[in-house]
């Protein structure tokens, strides 16, 4: 039997993603990414990010298709994001991947963001090896898994309590007066600073947080150091030092991510650690992930970077797993679950 | 007629979720042949799902046209509708034709508000089953009576959407509204700038 070619439609934050897959071989990955709207608010604006994905959905469907040089007749399958996620998005690409499958009498997968974001290291040509340890961060996640099975056995060791790491990025650029996203600029103001002028907390590392936090992330208290330095040199009337301030955060943020993923690996005996989220784009995270996991002895994996960011390729990775392995297709009353658990892979109910 | 006009494109698929979530199928002569209605102003993905499913079912290569109602409506909600609505035509490859929700709400002529949540109604006046004007907002307790030539007119306060009613208006002409009628701009106030944290 031919591997089933899944269309997988992603719209949890403000990317709108369509992607073609033929088992794990990725034939098209589209995103329209309405990333510019947000830009004066300093951060994604939920409503619009919904506006946008509605009229973007209709056209990235026709440019995947195109890019795979395929019909409607060519898909067997269709597979939704069902969460986690902010909620008046992901309903966008639920109402369209029901109108969608209903229309053609495809079956129907809503399935998990973060497996997602797993599922799409399949599709760069090497097989996944498992179980594996993966750490996922983007703008709307800071999220840590042990995955033993993609298709059904993902835990949640641990995630931010408070802002996801790429928000952090975002909300410091701002009070740096960078621009938004803050992931590339600040990494552009770090470029000539000192990552060690300045040290910043590491939050949740102390070891009173070991027991009931040891695989959580907490950026809040970063964010507001960071603040709080800004404000002494305004009140000084010094210059801001952008350069070693913006390197320093950022050596912070990457130093608690890598350090607790590396942990996480030891405490589990699991010599192997996937990349995944928008976030990874970020090279200083990329080059301390590498240098620290070799020291280590663990396998580092990261998807090429446009499997990386939410994409629709990826979704459609789950749902070729899922139709791969006999599982009957989500039911026709599925809805959008914001807070969608990571060892819940695909929505039954 | 010939043996082939049986299975010939006539019929007109229609999805509203502006209120709660209702779908119709009317054919060529404007009998409905398919209408369902859940009046729940929440759950539109999940009444959605099965409505479309049985709605289609041996009628796919019936449909010519699918009719979407563009609100105006709670966002998440509307947006439902419409993105399937969509899809579902690209899906069976005919178009996908926007119409004011309003017009669902009656066949004859008054005028229609509909709840818009915030304290808010939104209203139109609908003449024989048309939209001729608006939508509009105004405050619930306060929407204006409507003057001129529409002075009197009965006021429908809709609990629902009768998608069956917008096919039949674009039978009859209506007017085509080819994006969500979302009456408000999106809720992102560009904050002032940054808290501050220390004093
Ligand atoms: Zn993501």
């Amino acid at each position: 039997m031919k591997a089933p070619v899944v269309l997988g439609i992603e719209t949890s934050c403000d990317e709108t993603g369509v992607g073609i897959v033929r088992g794990t071989e990725l034939l098209a990955n589209r995103i329209a990414s309405s990333m510019e709207l947000h830009a004066r608010f300093g951060g994604v604006v939920p409503e619009i990010a919904a506006r946008a994905h509605l009229e973007a959905m209709e056209p990235t469907i026709r440019a995947a298709l195109a890019d795979a040089s395929m019909t409607l007749d060519d898909i067997d399958a269709v597979a939704v994001t069902a969460g986690p996620g902010l909620a008046g998005a992901l309903m966008v690409g639920i109402g369209a991947a029901k109108g969608l499958a209903t229309a053609r009498e495809l079956p129907l997968y809503g399935v998990n963001h973060l497996v997602g974001h797993v599922a799409a290291d399949v599709l760069s040509g090497e097989p996944l090896e498992l179980p594996t340890i993966a750490l996922l961060v983007s703008g709307g996640h800071t999220s840590l898994l042990l995955v033993r099975d993609l298709a059904g056995d993902v835990e949640l060791l641990g995630e931010t309590i408070d802002d996801a790491a790429g928000e952090a990025f975002d909300k410091t650029a701002r009070l740096l007066g960078l621009s938004y996203p803050g992931g590339p600029s600040i990494d552009a103001a770090a470029a000539e600073g000192d990552a060690r002028a300045i040290a910043f907390p590491r939050g949740l590392t102390a070891p009173k947080d070991r027991e009931r936090h040891r695989w959580n992330f907490s950026f809040s208290g970063l964010k507001t150091a960071v603040a709080r330095h800004v404000e002494r040199a305004e009140a000084a009337g010094e210059p801001l030092p952008v350069a070693d301030v913006a390197a320093s955060f950022r050596e912070a943020v990457v130093d608690v991510l890598i350090a607790k993923a590396l942990d996480a690996c030891a405490a589990h005996g699991i010599p192997r650690l996937l990349l995944g989220g928008g976030v990874v784009a970020n090279a200083r995270l990329r080059e301390v992930a590498t240098e620290r996991c070799a020291e280590a002895g663990v396998t580092l994996r990261i998807p090429p970077l446009e499997l990386c960011t939410d994409n629709g390729a990826m979704i459609a990775a789950v749902g070729a797993m899922l139709v791969a392995r006999g599982d009957a297709p989500s039911p026709a009353g599925f809805a959008a679950e914001s807070t969608l658990e990571a060892d819940t892979v695909q929505v039954t109910a | 007629m010939n043996a082939g006009s049986a299975s010939a494109r006539s019929m007109t698929l229609a999805i509203d979720t502006s209120l709660g979530t209702s779908v119709a199928v009317v054919d060529g002569g404007g009998t409905v042949v398919f209408r369902e209605r859940a009046d729940d102003t929440r759950r539109h993905a999940e009444h959605l799902g099965g409505m479309l499913e049985r709605a289609l079912e041996g009628r796919r290569s019936a449909i010519e046209l699918v009719v979407a109602g563009m609100g105006p409506g709670a966002f998440t909600g509307l947006r439902v509708g419409i993105a399937a609505a969509r899809a579902t035509a690209l899906g069976l490859g005919v178009p996908c034709r926007g119409v004011a929700s309003h017009a669902g709400v009656t066949t004859g002529s008054a005028q229609v508000t509909t709840d818009v949540r915030r304290k808010e109604r939104a209203w139109s006046i609908v003449v024989d089953g048309l939209v001729a004007g608006g939508p509009h907002l105004a405050p619930a307790e306060a929407v204006p009576a409507p003057g001129g030539a529409h002075a009197g007119l009965e006021r429908i306060d809709a609990q629902g959407v009768d998608a069956a009613l917008l096919a039949l208006a674009v039978a009859r002409g209506a007017a085509e509204v080819p994006q969500a009628l979302y009456l408000r701009e999106a809720d992102a106030v560009p904050s002032a700038g940054p808290k501050r944290v220390s004093r």
